[in-house]
């Protein structure tokens, strides 16, 4: 390693000291500011090197500088990514607007028709519950298997759950005349049918009656004949 | 800021010679930033760790070659060129590793490794890195802005002289340089006002230990 005298070093005659250690450099700002942006020689950088381990100012102002710049590029390029992302939110912001309203306004109706058919189910659900709820007089009855001698009952099984016509079928009582008596769960008589025959077809239920557990009977003039039930399906 | 004067460098090596660890200390304790500064300049993108790593590796050998004898007090005059032969020196056998490692790496891969380009840069005291960022913020655009075209765009002096409306290239230069002298400035207010800050803290301690203890906490 060359270790020559300190006074005949290469470098000084690049960029000098002062007798003191100090530095010596007439133009100092233009030096740095070069090596800073690596328009000095190899020469040249490798003797400012070397003049940097005896001028702690000029290595200390590089230090600074160098932290410096480090941050201003990491600014730069947080600046330059946001730079890629901010047109597109100004596309949006200044051509955009008719189509976003338009969307917004379709996005809003479709959550409300979604909301409001979520509330019709769930109505539904609500009305079937309350309407399906059996009688315990009548439950009782048909527990006790109440048939009459004069009639059978073919048509429909107790429990039939009705999607469309509904069809009443008996046999034996002929000569008598019969009506057919539906009620809700609650009890309520609803309708009157007079059937013509020993069947009768009770049309498209489900848009006559609401979804729900309904009881039926068979009567004549004096007496109840029958007793059955049947549920009526949403259409 | 004056440099060490040759009779200094002597004393040093003499004592290190003769293992005097006061010197050693000294002598690594005078050179730390500057080798310090010469690595960030070197490599300002490699970790933190890794600068650490080359600056200790740097202080390790100046002490064993001056331990040993290798360097003549007679020469003390040019013991920051010594140093600096030997920072050079583990600067290249850097990154002729760091090539080497790459090396290694694509033959394993079979594919080039993908360089960060604008990798997140450590720094040594990051209370002073805030305080590089507050000041930033203050100061006025027309010092900051030949800063960052100069060292961000990458312009020419010529270029920034013409924008500026300047005479010579000169004059970008001093203007840069005072840009980072304002800064700096700013840096320090900021730094000392954050010791006024501690100091006034404990005089405030040093007064309620007074009031009541009736003992004198200051020091």
């Amino acid at each position: 390693m060359n270790t020559s005298n300190f006074d005949n070093l290469e470098f000084r005659k690049l960029f000098p000291l002062t007798e003191e250690n100090q530095c010596g450099i007439p133009n100092r700002a233009e030096v740095i500011d070069q090596y800073l942006a690596g328009e000095l020689s190899d020469s040249e950088i490798q003797a400012y090197d070397e003049h940097t381990f005896y001028c702690e100012t000029c290595s200390d102002e590089l230090q600074f500088r160098i932290e410096t710049i480090g941050i201003l590029k990491r600014q730069e390029s947080l600046e330059t990514k946001t730079a890629r992302i901010m047109p597109l939110f100004k596309r949006i912001k200044t051509q955009s607007w008719p189509v976003i309203a338009v969307a917004a306004v379709l996005l809003i109706a479709l959550f409300s028709w979604d909301q409001i058919q979520r509330q019709q189910i769930e109505e539904q659900r609500r009305l079937f519950a309350a309407n399906s709820k059996p009688s315990s007089f009548y439950e009782d009855m048909l527990k006790d298997q109440f048939r009459s001698d004069v009639v059978t009952v073919t048509l429909p099984d107790t429990g039939f759950n009705v999607k469309d016509d509904l069809v009443f079928s008996y046999e034996g009582g002929e000569g008598i005349k019969v009506f057919i008596k539906i009620f809700n769960n609650k009890e309520e008589e609803l309708l009157m049918l007079e059937p013509d025959g020993n069947t009768f077809v009770f049309e498209n239920v489900p848009q006559k009656l609401e979804p729900g557990l309904y009881y039926w009977k068979l009567e004549d003039e004096d007496e109840m004949l029958y007793l059955g039930k049947f549920y009526v399906k949403k259409p | 800021m004056p440099g060490k004067d040759k009779q200094q460098f002597r004393e040093w090596i003499e004592g290190i010679r003769k293992k005097n660890p006061q010197a050693e200390n000294d002598l690594a304790r005078y050179f730390e930033p500057i080798i310090r500064s010469f690595i960030a300049r070197k490599i300002s993108d490699r970790s933190l760790d890794d600068r650490n790593d080359l600056l200790q590796e740097v202080q390790i050998d100046v002490l064993n070659a001056l331990r040993t004898g290798k360097m003549n007090p007679e020469n003390a005059g040019a013991l920051p060129t010594y140093v600096y032969t030997i920072a050079k020196n583990k600067m290249s056998d850097y990154l002729k590793r760091e090539i080497k490692e790459r090396e290694i790496k694509t033959d394993l891969d079979g594919k080039n490794i993908v360089t960060d380009d604008n990798p997140e840069t450590e720094f040594e005291n990051k209370e002073t890195r805030k305080n590089i960022i507050n000041a930033m913020q203050k100061l006025p655009q027309k010092y900051k802005q030949p800063i960052v075209d100069r060292y961000i765009h990458q312009k020419k002096r010529s270029e920034i002289r013409k924008a500026l409306g300047l005479k010579t290239d000169q004059q970008v230069s001093d203007l840069i340089s005072y840009g980072f002298e304002q800064l700096r400035k700013l840096v320090s207010k900021k730094e000392f006002s954050n010791l006024f800050i501690f100091l006034k803290f404990f005089s405030s301690l040093s007064l309620l230990g007074r009031l009541y203890f009736g003992k004198d906490y200051s020091w």
